[in-house]
């Protein structure tokens, strides 16, 4: 395990000082999405084109408070307020319907008496704040998120620690609908980039690490050692894991900060595709290092396979309008699939293939590149 | 010069050596790089092969170093029988390969700590990097060095693992002097702890000067083995005598020397018996032919000769 550790880290470290690899590993996926996003997609400064409709029925300062932090974190609100003496019903479906029907893109309902219950502490159970958002839209999505975030933040931050909370802020999340598809493009395209990045590392990383080392010798002292290419390959794996990681959480970082994308990367459907499309770039990586007589080959090979496998699947912009005679290409590309799956795990518009199609794909390509590069690959020349 | 070899120490001793080969074979298609060679290896020694360019030492060394399985022969290892030299062995072995090839991107301790990893013990990068003279190259990248410097690091990773057994694969090869002198140092400080040494070399000074014990090979063959000593004692009482000699003279001189003279480019070589009156009888014949003898030189045999008795080649050729 050491030796896998220490190969990972020296793995990781040369890719931040060779110019190469420091520029397309690292910086070349933040300059695209950065480049694309801006073109394409929406460019908020400090305000996010999310619309909340709000129904306060708080009579007390938190309510109001807690309206302000929202507004603060850059959501449009949208104040549904009762007449005196009237019920809240009638206001509580008018809310439904506007995120129903698309008109907001989430609701917020806080309760009666909510600054009383939390500053009085007469009851201890949860004050419920209700959200309603539609499930499969990625703006609805996002802005539920954001409420609860802002939630959280203002219960226990804000209040928690100037000790005046008596309850703790509950947290209610109705779905109210789905369907109506109006992702927006820094969010179609974040896990794109990412898909793409995670590929150039798979199919150019891989190669060139073995291949080079292989014909400058390196791997010939290597193995010297008593490391067995078993331990060697999981080093490699380990060590573009760790960039791939740092990558995603960099291009993450930038659709956040630049374009305000909040998606719920973490999510365990979400991770899946990550691992699996990390695994696929890593199997056509060993294959191409597999099939290439040396590193120079490999190139043109990595480029053979990535430019068709890119464009072919919907990284950056979606597929509905290629020809009819592309389907199959597009049907049996792993980043179709990949892409797809992954897209759909995030909440992001409608699927054209199943889930367990969209899970196979990428797995066959995984098991079949993965059984030829172990039965071609050789670590030392013969002479 | 030619007949059976001199049996190896340990090929036929009762006392186990540390590495026992015995026929080893290996093929590259039609190319027999190694043709059945044994030999044996006592503790605490070094010992050299030595040949020239393509003579198959390179081929022996890694089947030795386990990068290379052999078609045929035996392997006595530390005293175990072994099909191909696996983890368990290269764990006590240090291993200097003849390129100096390192991650370029990582740097001189970077590299120490790297290899460590590989071992189930190690001495202290520092120490190795002190020992190597590479100390204050710790942060340098890997290539920023320059070829004797990367050398040294090599020298550095192959006693990480503080080896009973280091293979040195043409150690000094495009070392300048100075740094071949110190590797030199180094090697005769290793065998004084008590390490054995294999060394692989085309440098016939520098396998007399550092071997307990030689074997000459030659297209994939050992055609003769014994300590420098014995091998080169082999000649008799003989001395030579070089000098500046036209190619154009040389048929007089062999004319006058029958059996004794050789022409080596543009040079004249003399093997005497009697070094009083073969000079003589050389420097009349120069004065008959008018020439001048620039360069003379009257030396010992060396191991160089003996590869020359034995093949009609040099070992740089």
């Amino acid at each position: 395990m050491r030796a896998i550790g220490a190969l990972a880290l020296a793995f990781a470290r040369t890719t931040l000082r060779e110019g190469n690899t420091l520029f397309w590993f690292w910086l070349f996926p933040l300059l695209l999405f950065g480049l694309l996003g801006g073109i394409f997609g929406r460019v908020e400064r400090g305000r996010l084109d999310l619309t909340v409709v709000v129904v306060n029925l708080d009579r007390g300062p938190l309510g109001w408070e807690l309206l302000r932090a929202l507004e603060e974190a850059g959501l449009a609100l949208r104040s549904l307020v009762p007449p005196l003496g009237t019920s809240a019903a009638p206001l509580l479906d008018e809310a439904r319907r506007e995120v129903a029907e698309g008109r907001a893109h989430a609701a917020l309902i806080v309760p009666e008496a909510f600054s009383d219950r939390l500053l009085g502490g007469g009851e201890k159970e949860s004050l419920p704040v209700e959200i309603f958002y539609r499930r499969g839209e990625a703006g609805s999505s996002t802005a539920a998120s954001l409420l609860a975030e802002v939630l959280e933040e203002f219960g226990c931050a804000l209040l928690a620690q100037a000790g005046l909370v008596r309850a703790p802020v509950g947290l209610g999340v109705q779905r109210v609908g789905g369907g109506a598809q109006t992702v927006g493009y820094a969010e179609f395209l974040l896990p794109g980039v990412l898909l793409m990045a995670l590929f150039v590392l798979g199919l150019f990383g891989v190669p060139d690490v073995v291949l080079l080392a292989r014909e400058t010798g390196v791997l010939r002292r290597y193995f010297a050692a008593p490391l067995s290419g078993g331990r060697y390959l999981l080093g490699v794996g380990l060590g573009l894991a760790l960039v791939a990681a740092a990558q995603t959480a960099a291009v993450w970082a930038l659709g956040r900060m630049a374009f305000g994308v909040r998606l719920p990367l973490g999510r365990p459907a979400s991770l899946a595709f990550l691992l699996l499309a990390f695994a696929t770039a890593l199997a056509l990586g060993f294959l191409i290092a597999a099939l290439a007589r040396n590193s120079a080959n490999a190139l043109a090979l990595a480029n053979l396979l990535n430019l068709p496998l890119q464009f072919l699947g919907g990284l950056y912009f979606p597929l509905t309008g290629l020809p009819a005679a592309l389907r199959p290409l597009v049907a049996a590309n792993p980043l179709t699939h990949l892409a797809e799956g992954w897209r759909m795990a995030l909440g992001l518009g409608t699927p054209t293939f199943p889930l367990w199609l969209n899970l196979l794909v990428p797995l066959l390509w995984i098991v079949g590149s993965g059984a030829l590069a172990a039965a071609r690959l050789t670590f030392l020349e013969d002479r | 010069m030619s007949g059976p070899a001199t049996p190896a120490p340990g090929l036929h001793s009762p006392v186990a050596p540390i590495l026992r080969v015995r026929n080893l074979r290996k093929s590259y298609g039609p190319v027999r790089a190694v043709d059945g060679i044994s030999f044996a290896v006592e503790a605490g020694t070094v010992f050299s092969l030595l040949g020239p360019n393509g003579a198959g030492k390179t081929t022996t060394v890694e089947i030795l170093e386990g990068l290379r399985v052999p078609d045929a022969g035996e392997i006595e290892l530390f005293g175990e029988r072994v099909a191909r030299v696996g983890p368990a062995q290269k764990a006590r072995l240090g291993v200097l390969l003849q390129e100096a090839a390192f991650e370029p991107y990582l740097r001189v301790r970077e590299v120490l700590v790297l290899f460590a990893a590989f071992y189930p013990r190690h001495r202290p990068p520092e120490e190795l990097l002190d020992r190597v003279g590479l100390r204050e190259k710790a942060r340098a990248l890997v290539r920023t060095l320059s070829g004797g410097q990367k050398r040294r690091l090599a020298l550095a990773v192959a006693l990480l693992n503080d080896p009973e057994l280091l293979f040195l694969d043409e150690p000094t090869t495009g070392l300048d002097p100075q740094a071949r002198r110190h590797t030199w140092d180094l090697l005769l400080e290793l065998r004084r702890e008590g390490k054995t040494v294999f060394l692989t070399t085309h440098y016939m000074e520098e396998a007399e000067a550092l071997s307990d014990w030689v074997c000459i090979m030659d297209h994939g063959r050992i055609l003769a083995e014994g300590s420098p000593r014995d091998l080169v004692g082999r000649f008799g009482p003989t001395t030579f005598v070089e000098f500046d000699l036209p190619p154009a003279s040389f048929p007089a001189l062999a004319a006058r020397f029958p059996g004794q003279a050789r022409q080596d480019g543009e040079r004249g070589l003399l093997q005497v018996q009697d070094l009083a009156r073969d000079l003589a009888r050389l420097l009349s014949w120069a004065e008959e032919e008018g020439l001048a003898l620039r360069n003379l030189l009257v030396r010992q045999p060396n191991l160089e000769d003996v590869f020359l008795a034995l093949t009609g080649r040099r070992l740089r050729e």
